[in-house]
Parts: C-alpha cells; sequence; structure tokens
C-alpha cells in the first residue's frame, strides 16, 4: 500500500501548491460582493438553469486518482480553491466508520477553518481554501495540513476498525467462557 | 463490566438499606431494568415496616404457560403475595422487622426479573431432561419487537434471539461481534454454538417470522452439559442477558470510537494552529508610561 501512497501524497502535494495561488477579486457579477469564485460556479437559476459564471477566473479541474476510490479533485479559481478527497473504503465497516468520522469532522467545520460542512458529491471529505486564509496562514503549511490530514483519516478508520474488533473478541471470549463455568444462581 | 450484572442494583440498594435502618424512611421507588421490566419498590402505605416490591414485564401472561408463579412462590416463599399491587405483575412483602440482614438476601430480592423471565427457559430445560419436551417452537415475546424462541431437540435446545435493530450501522458492527462469537467458540471447549444471520430468519423461524432488514438473528445450541442440573443456572443467566450484553458493547464501542475521534481532532487542529502565522506588529504585552503592564488577551 505505501508503495503507491507516497508518489500520490506527493503529487497532490505539487498540484496543491501549485492551485493555492490566490488573490483578493470581488464578484464580477453583484457589486460589492465578494466570493469564493469556485463556490459561486456550481449557482443556478431558481428554474434550473446555470447562471453566467465566468469561465476566465476558473483553472481547470484535476483529479489525481491512485484507484477508483482514493482520488482528490482540485478545483481551482483566482480567488479560492475547492479540494475534494475520496478516501478508501474497503469493506461495509469501513463504509460506516468512515460516514460517522465525516459526519464529526464536518460538525465540526468551523473549528478547522478551512473545512467544508457538506462534502462535494462523489466524494467523502471537502475543503475550501480562500485567499483570507491563504493571508493569514502559511501556503506550505495549509498544504502540510491537507497531506496530513488526508494520511489521519486513513490511520484513524483503521485503529476504529481494530477497536470495533478487539472489544468483539473481548466480550465474545468472556461471554462463552461463562458459559463453561458451572453455578450460578 | 464485561459481563452484566444478573441482579438490578437499585432494588439491592433500596432493599438493604430499607432492612438495616428497619423501615426508617418511606420510600417509593419506581425503577426500570432491561428489556422493558419496571420495578417499584415502595413502603407498604397500609402497614408500617413492611415494604413491596413489584415487578411488571411485558410477557408475563406469556409466562403464566410456565408456571412462574408456581416457581416464584418456591423461590420466595412466604414473601410472595397472592395479588400483586395494582399495574403490576408480581409483588414480594418483606417484614422488615423480621427480614435477615444479609446479602444474600437483598441479592435474591434483587434478582426478581431473572426467576421471572427464568421460568421459560428452567421448564424447557427440565422437560428435557426429563425427556417429556415436545419438540415445538416456544416463543416469549420479552420486548415489543424483539422475542427469544426455545426449540428442544433430543438432549439439546436450540435458543434463538430475533434483534431488533434501530440504527443502520448497529447492524454491521453487530456482524462484527457475532462474527467473533462464532469465532472465539471453536476456541473454548465447552461453549454454545452460535451462529447469526442478518434480515434473513433461520430455518426453524421460516414462515413464522417476516424478513426484515432491520432484524438479526442470534441461534445458540445449548448441549446437555449447559442443561445439566450443575450449570443450568449459569446457563440461564448468561442467555438472559445476552442480547443486553451485546447491544451494550456495540455502544460501549460506539462511544469509544467517539472518543478516539474527538482526541483526533484535538491533534489535528494543533498542526492547523501551526500554519498560523504571527505578525511582528501582534505584540501581546505593552508596557505603559505609568509603569504598568497592558496584556492584549
Amino acid at each position: 500500500m505505501s508503495q503507491t501512497l507516497a508518489p500520490y501524497l506527493n503529487c497532490v502535494r505539487a498540484t496543491l501548491t501549485a492551485a493555492i495561488c490566490l488573490q483578493n477579486f470581488g464578484s464580477q457579477l453583484v457589486e460589492r460582493h465578494n466570493k469564493p469564485e469556485v463556490e459561486a460556479k456550481d449557482h443556478v437559476d431558481p428554474d434550473g438553469k446555470p447562471k453566467m459564471t465566468s469561465r476566465e477566473l476558473m483553472l481547470h479541474s484535476v483529479v489525481i486518482a491512485r484507484n477508483k476510490q482514493e482520488r482528490v479533485l482540485i478545483e481551482g479559481s483566482i480567488n479560492s480553491v475547492r479540494v475534494s478527497v475520496g478516501v478508501k473504503q474497503a469493506d461495509e465497516q469501513e463504509v460506516v466508520l468512515c460516514r460517522r468520522f465525516m459526519r464529526f469532522l464536518g460538525q465540526r467545520a468551523e473549528k478547522f477553518v478551512v473545512l467544508r460542512r457538506k462534502a462535494v458529491e462523489g466524494y467523502d471529505i471537502s475543503f475550501l481554501i480562500t485567499n483570507t486564509h491563504i493571508e493569514d496562514m502559511y501556503k506550505h503549511k495549509v498544504v502540510d495540513f491537507i497531506i496530513q490530514f488526508m494520511e489521519s483519516i486513513d490511520s484513524e478508520i483503521s485503529q476504529s476498525k481494530l477497536h470495533v474488533n478487539a472489544r468483539a473478541r473481548y466480550s465474545a471470549k468472556a461471554f462463552l467462557e461463562a458459559t463453561t463455568r458451572d453455578g450460578g444462581q | 463490566m464485561i459481563i452484566l450484572e444478573f441482579h438490578n442494583r437499585i432494588v439491592e440498594n433500596t432493599v438493604r438499606e430499607q432492612v438495616m435502618s428497619g423501615g426508617a424512611d418511606i420510600v417509593d421507588v419506581t425503577c426500570a431494568d432491561f428489556d422493558g421490566v419496571t420495578f417499584h419498590v415502595s413502603s407498604d402505605p397500609a402497614a408500617p415496616g413492611f415494604l413491596l416490591v413489584s415487578i411488571s414485564t411485558r410477557c408475563f401472561y406469556a409466562l403464566q404457560e410456565y408456571g412462574v408463579n408456581e416457581r416464584l412462590r418456591a423461590i420466595y416463599g412466604e414473601l410472595m403475595q397472592a395479588e400483586p399491587e395494582s399495574s403490576y405483575d408480581a409483588t414480594l412483602r418483606i417484614d422488615l422487622a423480621k427480614a435477615p440482614k444479609a446479602p444474600g438476601f437483598f441479592r435474591k430480592i434483587a434478582m426478581l426479573k431473572r426467576h421471572v423471565l427464568a421460568a421459560p427457559l428452567l421448564d424447557t430445560f427440565e422437560k428435557i431432561e426429563k425427556k417429556t419436551a415436545k419438540p415445538d417452537l416456544l416463543e416469549i415475546r420479552y420486548r415489543d419487537d424483539e422475542a427469544f424462541y426455545l426449540k428442544p431437540e433430543g438432549d439439546r435446545c436450540v435458543m434463538i434471539f430475533s434483534i431488533h435493530f434501530r440504527d443502520m450501522d448497529d447492524v454491521i458492527f453487530s456482524k462484527v461481534f457475532l462474527q467473533a462469537y462464532a469465532d472465539e467458540r471453536k476456541n473454548i471447549r465447552g461453549s454454545p454454538a452460535v451462529s447469526f444471520s442478518q434480515k434473513e430468519p433461520p430455518l426453524e423461524l421460516q414462515g413464522l417470522v417476516q424478513a426484515s432488514e432491520e432484524q438479526g438473528y442470534v441461534q445458540f445450541v445449548l448441549f446437555p452439559d449447559h442443561l445439566h442440573p450443575q450449570r443450568r443456572q449459569n446457563t440461564v443467566n448468561l442467555m438472559l442477558t445476552f442480547r443486553n450484553h451485546l447491544m451494550y458493547h456495540l455502544k460501549c464501542t460506539k462511544a469509544a470510537i467517539a472518543h478516539s475521534m474527538r482526541e483526533r481532532v484535538k491533534a489535528i487542529i494543533v498542526i492547523l494552529n501551526r500554519a498560523k502565522q504571527s505578525f511582528p506588529g501582534d505584540a501581546k504585552e505593552k508596557k505603559k508610561f505609568g509603569g504598568k503592564t497592558f496584556v492584549r488577551k
């Protein structure tokens, strides 16, 4: 697993470093508004037609995929970048644990500053980095943070899985051993 | 606590206090136990110095078929009242002056729920021993949406639990747990055979129950060793708490996972804070002319 992990993360790191070149840019459509353009591009009219988007402000989206499940979508624009991560979920248990963990993180999105509350469709978790964040934080450290976040998700899910299995075995052993004992009442 | 206690701690403590103090205070305690059972411990309003302990279960009517009243009378003797309190199924009346001040006595009162629910199991096991058991499936619906089933098979007994999971995540975790039971069982000699299925009821129940996404079925095959009088009571204790034991550990696991996620979040925030810049003009402490120091929080 680790053979393909390091190049995957390096690729993500390099792409992020290139994509996070942000500057302040007021909205071209609405006076005095300043929106993250990468979020604004998804807006649709009430009747379902996409609003006039400023395509000159968007970078080409890039998907870096390790396999069908594990992939990173990086959408860039002039003042914001949206990073969406698909997490590896090998079996049913991991699916459940991943979903629980992502919901847990999403609820605390404010604390994480760059985290998005809801993940983009088809991905498990999303980040939104804007020019104001980059003004407050070092860019290379933000990229570090995102890479380490991805690693920690994987390690958290495998750790939780171990917890569940260990407790299952322990409680089963205790119960079954008790059935072999005499006495009671 | 790996295996849940078989007695009700609240009832035990209340009875102990009352007996030790001779009924100095008036009590009226209504407490719940697993499986929708309610206890009512109160000082008898009609006669001071007497304590009433009542129990109500959902399936008492069904249990009467297994001689639950006779069994309770055999265990509790004259404490058992002929007429239970209103809206309860069985009542014990303790004379606080004459009650033995022994832990064994308090424990015996606290095991009331266990003794009530044990009736069908003990009845079946005794019949198997005497070889008078009919190979019919017995159903005890002890909870609103769950039941346990007993099926004598020669000198063994098959006990099936149907468990209703409200949370779909529980279904998946329980698969892990029950797989662990099936695996551990091979290593422990003398343990009952365990098998489980989700959604599809086992062969014995086919046609009797509807298949449902939220139902799981766990099957124990109890061998003659487990039904033997020497081990019988222990087997009954464990079988009655099995369902609650499983759910308890499931919930503990979920709590442990939530705890570890919180720890992980704290660790991640620390990494994030390293990214924050500190500006030179951001001095926290400034000295004022009067000699005092201004600290910016």
